[in-house]
Parts: C-alpha cells; structure tokens; sequence
C-alpha cells in the first residue's frame, strides 16, 4: 500500500525536533530547564 | 485550472496558513520557558515523571517544525501527519482530563492560564475543529505549489 506521505521526513522531523529541543534546553536560564528523564528543575508546587 | 480546483487550492492555501501560524505561535511559548510547559504536562498526570522533560522539551519543537514545514515547504502532508496526530493527542489528554475532573490549564500555548473544566472543554472542541482541515491535508495533492499558483510569474518570465 503506498502513503500518501514520505515517512522518512516525518522520522525527519521529530528527530530534528529531538536535537533542537535538547540544545534549547541550555540556552533557557536554570530556572526555566527542565531535567531530560524528569519534570522541572524548579517545580511550581506551593506556588498556585 | 477549473473553478473547483481553483476553490480548493485557496482552502488549501487558507488550511496550510492557518494551522502553520497557530502552531508556530503555540510553539513559541513553550519553547521560551520549558520549565512552564513541563509543569502543565505533569499537571495532566498522565506520561511517567521520567518522560516529561523530553516531552516537553520535544514536542514544541515538533510542533514549530511543522507549522513551519507546512507553510513553506513542498513536504504539507507529512507535516499535516504530524499536525494531526499532535491534535488527537491533545484531544484525548483534554478528554482524559475533563473525565477525571482535573481543575488545570490546558497548557495550549505555554504561558500559564485559570484553567478549570470549561477551558478544557473549549480547548478540546478547538482541537477538534483544527483536525478537520488538517486531517483534509494529509490526503490532498500538493495543488498550492502544483497548480502553478506560485510560479506562474516565474514561468512567464521563462
């Protein structure tokens, strides 16, 4: 069956994302990252 | 170019612009405060602790990619793929949250909202709404490029 779309630029895509997403997480200040196998480095908790 | 083709390669047009500037805006937010977005995605509790921070640093670049794929980029049906299947994750996360009853902020656009049930609730039917036009996408020739709407002039000139 083919697809109607190239499933190599979507596999494209995300792992793009995946590399631009890690490298943006050192460009935001500490208190904005967020730790790659966890939650935010500062959590909100107590805050609302 | 007939009538109808000329009707729906500015549907076409309307789609792909609509859905590539709502999604680069959403993206914007998260991608400029991660730490914000993580927080609302751990307030659905829905992916383990440990997946979180991938989540959310990956998705809002995927989400600009292909809001930026599909306005400018001959690749509109793979970019419309990932559109839509953002937007029925998105819709079975509001789902899953309004059935539970959590009182939280969507997180739609990365800046911290009220929230409650009702901005659930229209954020779902919003998302179903989009996914019409961008499931539509995903099955469409690419007539916008194809049709000679865009290079019409530069043919003329040859």
């Amino acid at each position: 069956m083919k697809l109607p779309f190239d499933i190599r630029v979507v596999i494209g895509i995300v792992a793009l994302a995946v590399v631009l997403g890690v490298l943006n997480n050192f460009r935001v200040y500490e208190e904005q990252r967020v730790k790659w196998f966890g939650g935010p480095v500062v959590s909100d908790e107590g805050t609302e | 170019m007939t009538m109808k083709a000329a009707i729906f390669a500015w549907m076409e047009f309307v789609a792909r612009t609509g859905l590539g500037v709502l999604f680069t805006y959403s993206a914007w937010g998260k991608i400029a405060d991660p730490g914000i977005f993580a927080n609302a995605v751990m307030r659905y509790e829905l992916l383990p602790e440990c997946m979180v921070g991938m989540f959310a640093l990956t998705l809002p670049m995927v989400e600009l990619l292909a809001g930026l794929a599909l306005v400018f980029t001959k690749w509109m049906r793979e970019a419309a793929l990932l559109v839509s299947a953002m937007l029925a994750m998105f819709i079975a996360a509001l789902a899953w949250a309004i059935l539970r009853g959590l009182e939280i902020d969507c997180g739609c656009f990365g800046v911290p909202s009220i929230g409650g049930r009702a901005e659930l609730i229209v954020a779902a039917v919003r998302d179903v709404a989009l996914l019409i036009p961008s499931a539509w996408l995903i099955f469409r020739r690419n007539a916008w490029l194809a049709s000679g709407l865009c290079t019409r002039r530069v043919g003329n000139v040859a």
